[in-house]
C-alpha cells in the first residue's frame, strides 16, 4: 500500500483513545473506508492489508473438497480453546463472531447486523441478526452471546482466551436480538482483538444446548456452531466431514456441498496428494517441495509473510555468562543468517535480526538485517567474546519435534560454534515437556519466537518488557519497558513508529535472543479450486470456494 | 522389531556336557558352510570399518559443507543429505553406532537376564516364581512398546537405547537360561556333581551354564541383528539416539520428508542396516546348524 | 481341561492388570504434561491448573488410580485429554485399521511362504531352494519401515499405481480399502513370510524322513497323495501353532508400518499419546494390547491340545 493512501489515517487526535473515530464512524455496518484502516492502524493489521485480494471472478457452486492440512490430528476444535492457527483455518467454517474479518481486513457483520457506539466509546449496542439457527436447530438469540461470554469468562472453564476480555466491564441482555457491552475504558481494537470469529477465538458464539448434551469434552470434537458447514463425522486423526449447512444465514453459501478435512502428518505424502489431485487443498507446503509444486501447471501456489518472528532465546535465568550484554551480541553477530535461510530452510524464510516483521509493514525496517547491532559480522563477535573474557562455553538449546525446531537447531549449531568457543548441546524432549519448560523458563537456550503477531505490542510488548507474558529468560531494561509502554499509548501513527523503532533498536543492540528470521507462510490448491481468497487472518474462508 | 522368536530356542535332547571335541566339530562344520563364511567376511569388513571409521571416511561426517540434496556423484558417491552432508561419511560413522548397540545391548541383556534364568531355574520355589512373574509381565508386551516406552522415559541418547533395548529383551534369554537349567537339573552328572558336595554357585558356574551356552550364543547372535534392527526402529521413530549421532536408523528418520526429492537417502542407509543384519543372521544360522540346536522361530 | 483354563483365563487377567497398574504409575513418575500439550504455547499458568484440576490430575496418584480402575470396572477407558475424544473410540477407530493390516499380511505371506516352503523341502539343495533361501534370509534382515519406504518409492511415487498413505474405511469400497492396505500389509508381511517359509520347510523335511512317510510311499501311493494328505498335514502342525502367536507380533510391528504409511491405527496411536502423555489414551492402548497378547497366547495353548492329541494340559 503506497503511503499516500494513508493520509486520512494520520490527522487524528492522538489523545483521543478512539483513534480520531467518532461513535458513528466505529458503528456499522458499513464503516467507512477511512475508520477501517484507522482501526487496522490501531491493531496493527494494517502492514497486511498490503495484500488486498483481487475482485472474485463469477462463481459457479457445488462440489466436494478434498483439503489436506499438514498436521497429526484436528486436536480441539472448540474456540475456547483453540490454540494453533491451523485449528482455527478450520473451524472458521464451523462458527461465526458477531463480526468478522473479511480477507481485505474489514469488520464484516456477521451475527450482529449493525452496532452502535456510544459517545464515550464504553457501550456498544449490537442488533443481532434474526432467524439464525445453530447446527442442532436451535434458534440464536441474544442468550447465545450472553452464554459464550460467560462461558470464556469463567475460570472453572478454564479457556486459554480468558484474558481478551478483561477490558469487559458488563454484557447486558437488551431485548431477544440486542446486547450490549459495557468496557472499562473505550478501546477501538475491540471488534477484532475481541469480538472477532477468529483470531479472537474468546466471543465466537458457541452452542449452550450441544455444550450440555454432548459434554466439554466431545464439543472439542464434534462442535455445532451457527457457521456455513456443520460437522459430518470427524473421526480424530483420520478426518473431518463439514457438510454444507442448508440453514446457514446468508443465502447461496456456502457454495461446496461438502469438504472433508485430512490430517496429513508427512510433508512427502501430502505434496504427492497434491499433485496426484488425492487433495484438492494443502494448508501449508515445506520449503523443500516448492519448486516442484510451482513448476507443476496444475497447482496454484498463494504465499505470504507470516507475522510471527524466530529467535535463539538466552536465557539470563539460567546462564550466568548471558548477564554479560557483550556475550549475547557476540552470539547474535556470529550467526550466519543468510547461509541458515539457504541450509535450513530452503532460502524460504526471511533473514532478520530484530523482532518486528515484514507483515507489520508500517513498521518494516528491511535495512535491519544489515545496519542492525545484531548484523553477521564474525570478527566483532569474537572481540566482543575476548572483552567478556567468558573463555568457551557449553550450553543447553532446548528442542523438540514441535514447529521443526529441531531442525533450526541442527543447522545453527556449527554455525555458531565455527565461529565462537561455544558448544550447544541439543537436548530433545517431548513437546509435553517442551511447553511446560519453555513457559517456566526451564531452560538454556532455545529456538523459539512468536507467531501470529498483528500487532507491534505482540512483538515487543509480550516479550522484552520485565515480567512480560513471554519473558521467561529474564530480561531487564527500564529503558526498553519505558518505551513500549509509551509507544502502546501513542497514537499518533508517525510517532509510534519511531518510538517501536526506538525500542527495537534498544532490543537488537541488548540481545536478549540473537534473532535469526521470519517465517513466510506457503499454501497450494489445484487449479479446479475457485473462489478462494488467501487471507492473512488465520480464518480461512471456504464459504466462497467451489470446484471448476 | 523382533520378527518374531524368543524363548523356544531350546536344546534337542539335552545334550551332555559337550566335549572340547564337539565345538571342534562345530567349527570344522561352520567353515564349511559358504552362508557363514560370507558372513563373516562381510561382518569382518563392517567390524573393520567401524573400527577405521575416520580413517575410510572422505569427508567430516558432520560438516554441513555441500550442496543439500546433491545426487550421487564422483566428489560425493552416495550423494548428500537434507544439510548438505556427505551421506557416505555418515553412513560410515554409522556402522560404529550400529555395531556398538547391537553387541552392547545383547550383551547387557545376557548379563542381566541369564543368571535371573539360571537362578530360577535351579532353586525353582518362590524366586522361581518371582522372576516367572516378572518375567511374564514383560512377556505380555512386544519388546518394541516396551523399548518406546522405556525411551519416553530415559529421552534419547546413544546408552539409553542400548539400556532399553537390552531391558526390552531381557524375558527371552531368561526364560531360554531357565528352560535349559530345567532340562539339565536332573542330568546325572549334575546330580552326580551335587552328591559330591559341591557349592550351588559352583554347580551353576562349572556345570549349568557351559551347558546351557549353546543356545544362548545362538540366540544371541539372533538377538545382535534384532538389536540393530531395534535401535534404527527407535531412531526412525525419532525415540533412539540423539539427532546429533549419525546412526543409520536417524538417516533414514532425518531423510523423511525428503525421499521423493532424493532416492539415494532413502536407500543407502537401508541398504547399510540389511547387509549388516543379513550378515549376522547367517552367521546365526550356520551356528545353529553346527552346534544343533533346534530353533523354532516365533512363538 | 476345564479348570486347566480357568486358572489360565485368571493368571491372563492379572497379567493384564500387573502391566495396567505398572503402566499407569510409570506414566505418572515420568516429566511430561498432557495439560501443557492440549493447551499449546498460549497457556495461562492459571488455565493449566483450573484443567489440571477439571481433569482430576491434581488428586493423589492411588486417588487417580482407584477412579481409573473403578471406571474400568464399568467399561469406561475415559476421554483422550489432547483432543477429548472417548478413549473406546479411539481404539474402536484404530484397532480395526491394524487388524486390516495383520490379517491382509498374514494372508499375504502364508499364500507365498507355504507354497515356497514345501517348494523349498521337496527340492532341497536346487535353484529353487537356494533362491527361496535368500529371499528368505533378505526379508529377515530388512527394517520393515525401511521396506515401505522402498514400496512407497517404487509403486506410489515411480508407478503411480497405489495410494502412498492413508486408509479408506470398507465402507467406501472393496478396492479403494484394498489399495491402501497392500503396501502396508506387505510391508509388514515380509519378515513374518520369511519365517513362516523356514519354519514349512524344516517341518516338511523332518516329516518326509518319517518312517510313515515311507510306509505310504511303499504302498505305491501316488507321490502328490503321499505329500498332499500325508506330509503336509503333520507339517503343518508346528506352522499353524507359530502363525498364532506370530499374528500378535504382526499387530506390533504395525507401530512401525503405521508410522510409514500414516495410518492412525493402534500402533501410531499409542506412540503419539506416548509422546504426548495423553494418560487415558495410553493406558487404554496398552490394555488392548496387552490383551490381545495375552489372549492370543492362550488361543495357541489351546488350540495345541486339538491338534497334537499328545499333549494335555494339567
Amino acid at each position: 500500500m503506497a503511503p499516500h493512501h494513508l493520509v486520512d489515517l494520520w490527522d487524528f487526535d492522538p489523545r483521543d483513545p478512539m483513534l480520531g473515530l467518532t461513535a458513528a464512524e466505529l458503528s456499522g455496518p458499513p464503516m467507512s473506508r477511512r475508520a477501517v484502516l484507522r482501526l487496522l492502524a490501531a491493531t496493527g493489521l494494517l502492514g497486511l492489508a498490503a495484500s488486498l485480494p483481487p475482485p472474485l471472478a463469477a462463481a459457479g457452486r457445488g462440489g466436494h473438497l478434498k483439503a489436506g492440512w499438514n498436521l497429526d490430528q484436528f486436536a480441539i476444535l472448540d474456540p475456547a480453546f483453540i490454540n494453533v492457527t491451523e485449528q482455527m483455518q478450520a473451524a472458521a467454517n464451523i462458527f461465526s463472531g458477531l463480526v468478522h474479518i473479511d480477507a481485505a481486513l474489514t469488520p464484516q457483520p456477521e451475527l450482529a447486523e449493525r452496532w452502535e457506539v456510544s459517545a464515550d466509546g464504553r457501550q456498544w449496542t449490537f442488533q443481532l441478526r434474526r432467524g439464525v439457527r445453530f447446527h442442532d436447530g436451535a434458534p440464536f438469540s441474544a442468550d447465545d452471546v450472553l452464554f459464550t461470554y460467560q462461558r470464556t469468562n469463567d475460570p472453572k472453564v478454564g479457556s486459554i482466551h480468558r484474558p481478551r476480555l478483561a477490558n469487559i466491564e458488563a454484557v447486558t441482555k437488551l431485548g431477544a436480538y440486542e446486547v450490549q457491552f459495557t468496557l472499562k475504558s473505550p478501546s477501538a481494537a475491540f471488534l477484532i482483538a475481541t469480538l472477532s470469529r477468529f483470531p479472537a477465538r474468546a466471543m465466537t458464539i458457541v452452542s449452550r444446548t450441544a455444550l450440555e448434551k454432548m459434554g466439554p469434552q466431545q464439543y472439542k470434537v464434534t462442535p455445532v456452531g451457527t457457521g456455513p458447514f456443520r460437522v459430518k463425522e470427524h473421526i480424530v486423526g483420520q478426518r473431518l466431514v463439514l457438510e454444507r449447512f442448508p440453514d446457514y444465514f446468508i443465502e447461496g453459501k456456502p457454495k461446496l456441498d461438502m469438504v472433508t478435512i485430512v490430517p496429513v502428518p508427512e510433508a512427502e505424502t501430502a505434496v504427492a496428494a497434491l499433485r496426484t489431485g488425492e487433495v484438492q487443498f494443502l494448508n501449508n507446503v515445506q520449503a523443500q517441495f516448492l519448486p516442484l509444486l510451482e513448476a507443476d501447471p496444475g497447482v496454484t501456489v498463494l504465499q505470504g509473510p507470516d507475522p510471527g518472528f524466530q529467535a535463539l532465546i538466552l536465557n539470563q535465568k539460567t546462564v550466568l555468562a548471558f548477564r554479560d550484554r557483550r556475550v549475547r551480541l557476540a552470539i547474535a553477530k556470529a550467526i550466519d543468517r543468510e547461509t541458515l535461510a539457504k541450509r535450513g530452510y530452503f532460502g524460504r524464510v526471511q533473514p532478520d535480526t530484530g523482532p518486528i516483521p515484514a507483515a507489520q509493514k508500517l513498521y518494516w525496517r528491511p535495512e535491519k538485517l544489515t545496519t542492525s547491532p545484531q548484523a553477521y559480522d564474525p570478527e566483532a563477535a569474537k572481540r566482543l567474546w575476548q572483552e567478556a573474557g567468558v573463555g568457551s562455553l557449553k550450553v543447553k538449546l532446548l528442542t523438540s519435534v514441535v514447529r521443526g525446531n529441531l531442525r533450526g537447531a541442527q543447522v545453527l549449531k556449527p554455525l555458531l560454534e565455527q565461529v565462537l568457543p561455544i558448544t550447544l548441546d541439543i537436548e530433545q524432549v517431548d513437546p509435553s515437556v517442551y511447553f511446560k519448560r519453555q513457559v517456566a523458563g526451564d531452560f538454556e537456550t532455545l529456538l523459539g519466537g512468536s507467531g501470529a503477531d498483528l500487532d507491534p505490542n505482540d512483538s515487543i510488548r509480550d516479550f522484552f518488557p520485565t515480567g512480560a507474558k513471554f519473558n521467561s529468560f529474564g530480561y531487564s531494561n527500564p529503558e526498553v519497558d519505558a518505551l513500549v509502554e509509551q509507544q502502546f499509548r501513542e497514537l499518533d501513527v508517525q510517532k509510534r513508529i519511531a518510538l517501536v523503532h526506538r525500542a527495537e533498536d534498544l532490543i537488537m543492540a541488548d540481545a536478549p535472543m540473537a534473532f535469526t528470521h521470519h517465517l513466510i507462510e506457503y499454501l497450494a490448491m489445484r487449479k479446479e479450486v475457485k473462489g478462494f481468497v488467501f487471507a492473512p487472518t488465520p480464518a480461512w474462508d471456504l464459504s466462497e470456494v467451489w470446484l471448476a | 522389531m523382533r520378527p518374531a522368536v524368543s524363548s523356544s530356542v531350546s536344546a534337542a535332547a539335552a545334550p551332555p556336557a559337550p566335549a572340547v571335541s564337539e565345538w571342534r566339530r562345530a567349527v570344522r562344520y561352520l567353515r564349511r558352510d559358504v552362508k557363514v563364511v560370507a558372513g563373516f567376511l562381510v561382518l569382518g569388513g563392517l567390524v573393520l570399518t567401524a573400527l577405521l571409521g575416520p580413517l575410510l571416511s572422505p569427508y567430516d561426517p558432520n560438516a554441513q559443507a555441500f550442496d543439500l540434496l546433491a545426487p550421487p556423484s564422483w566428489q560425493h558417491p552416495l550423494g548428500t543429505d537434507e544439510f548438505g552432508r556427505d551421506l557416505l561419511s555418515r553412513l560410515i560413522a554409522g556402522a560404529r553406532i550400529s555395531l556398538t548397540v547391537g553387541f552392547a545391548a545383547v550383551l547387557l541383556a545376557m548379563l542381566a537376564a541369564v543368571p535371573l534364568g539360571l537362578v530360577a531355574g535351579y532353586y525353582g520355589g518362590w524366586v522361581d516364581l518371582l522372576i516367572m512373574r516378572y518375567i511374564d509381565l514383560q512377556w505380555a508386551f512386544p519388546a518394541l512398546i516396551i523399548a518406546v516406552g522405556l525411551m519416553a522415559i530415559l529421552g534419547p541418547g546413544l546408552g539409553n537405547v542400548i539400556v532399553a533395548v537390552a531391558l526390552a529383551y531381557i524375558d527371552d534369554f531368561a526364560r531360554l537360561a531357565r528352560a535349559e537349567v530345567l532340562a539339565l537339573r536332573e542330568e546325572e552328572f549334575v546330580v552326580a556333581a551335587r552328591a559330591t558336595g559341591a557349592s550351588d554357585l559352583r554347580l551353576i558356574l562349572r556345570h549349568l551354564l557351559p551347558n546351557s551356552l549353546a543356545p544362548l550364543i545362538v540366540q544371541a547372535t539372533v538377538s545382535v541383528s534384532y538389536a540393530i534392527l531395534a535401535e534404527s526402529t527407535l531412531s526412525f521413530l525419532g525415540l533412539g539416539v540423539k539427532i546429533t549421532t549419525p546412526t543409520w536408523g536417524l538417516i533414514l528418520s532425518g531423510a523423511r520428508g525428503f525421499f521423493t526429492l532424493a532416492w539415494w537417502l532413502a536407500i543407502f542407509p537401508g541398504l547399510a542396516i540389511m547387509v549388516t543384519v543379513l550378515s549376522i543372521n547367517c552367521i546365526g544360522d550356520g551356528l545353529r546348524d553346527a552346534l544343533d540346536v533346534r530353533v523354532s522361530r516365533a512363538a | 481341561m476345564r479348570r486347566y483354563l480357568c486358572k489360565r483365563l485368571l493368571y491372563a487377567v492379572l497379567v493384564m492388570w500387573g502391566v495396567a497398574t505398572l503402566v499407569f504409575f510409570m506414566l505418572r513418575a515420568i516429566p511430561g504434561d498432557p495439560v501443557s500439550v492440549m493447551l499449546g504455547p498460549e497457556a495461562t499458568p492459571e488455565a493449566v491448573a483450573q484443567l489440571r484440576h477439571n481433569l482430576g490430575l491434581d488428586r493423589p496418584f492411588y486417588v487417580q488410580y482407584v477412579f481409573w480402575l473403578w471406571n474400568l470396572g464399568r467399561g469406561d477407558l475415559g476421554r483422550s485429554i489432547v483432543n477429548g475424544e472417548r478413549v473406546l473410540v479411539l481404539l474402536g477407530q484404530a484397532a480395526p485399521r491394524t487388524f486390516a493390516i495383520a490379517v491382509l499380511a498374514l494372508a499375504i505371506s502364508l499364500a507365498v511362504a507355504l507354497p515356497a516352503g514345501i517348494v523349498s523341502a521337496l527340492k532341497k539343495h536346487t535353484f529353487p531352494d537356494h533362491v527361496a533361501t535368500v529371499v528368505a534370509f533378505l526379508g529377515l534382515s530388512m527394517p520393515n519401515f525401511w521396506l515401505g519406504i522402498v514400496l512407497i518409492l517404487v509403486f506410489a511415487v515411480k508407478l503411480g499405481w497405489l495410494p502412498a498413505l492413508g486408509y479408506v474405511p470398507l465402507s467406501e469400497g472393496f478396492w479403494p480399502w484394498l489399495r491402501h492396505l497392500l503396501l502396508p500389509a506387505f510391508t509388514s508381511g515380509t519378515a513374518f513370510a520369511a519365517i513362516i517359509m523356514r519354519m514349512t520347510r524344516s517341518a516338511m523335511l523332518e516329516v518326509l524322513h518319517a518312517p510313515y512317510i515311507s510306509t505310504a510311499r511303499a504302498k505305491g501311493l501316488r507321490e502328490r497323495v503321499v505329500i498332499l494328505k500325508h506330509a503336509l498335514k503333520n507339517a503343518l502342525i508346528p506352522v499353524i501353532t507359530v502363525i498364532g502367536i506370530a499374528f500378535s507380533l504382526l499387530l506390533v510391528g504395525a507401530v512401525v508400518v503405521e508410522e510409514v504409511f500414516a495410518i492412525q491405527g493402534l500402533g501410531r496411536t499409542l506412540v503419539r499419546s506416548i509422546i504426548n502423555r495423553d494418560f487415558p489414551v495410553v493406558q487404554g492402548a496398552i490394555l488392548l494390547i496387552a490383551g490381545i497378547f495375552v489372549g492370543m497366547n492362550l488361543l495357541v495353548d489351546i488350540l495345541y491340545t486339538y491338534i497334537n492329541p499328545r499333549i494335555r494340559y494339567e
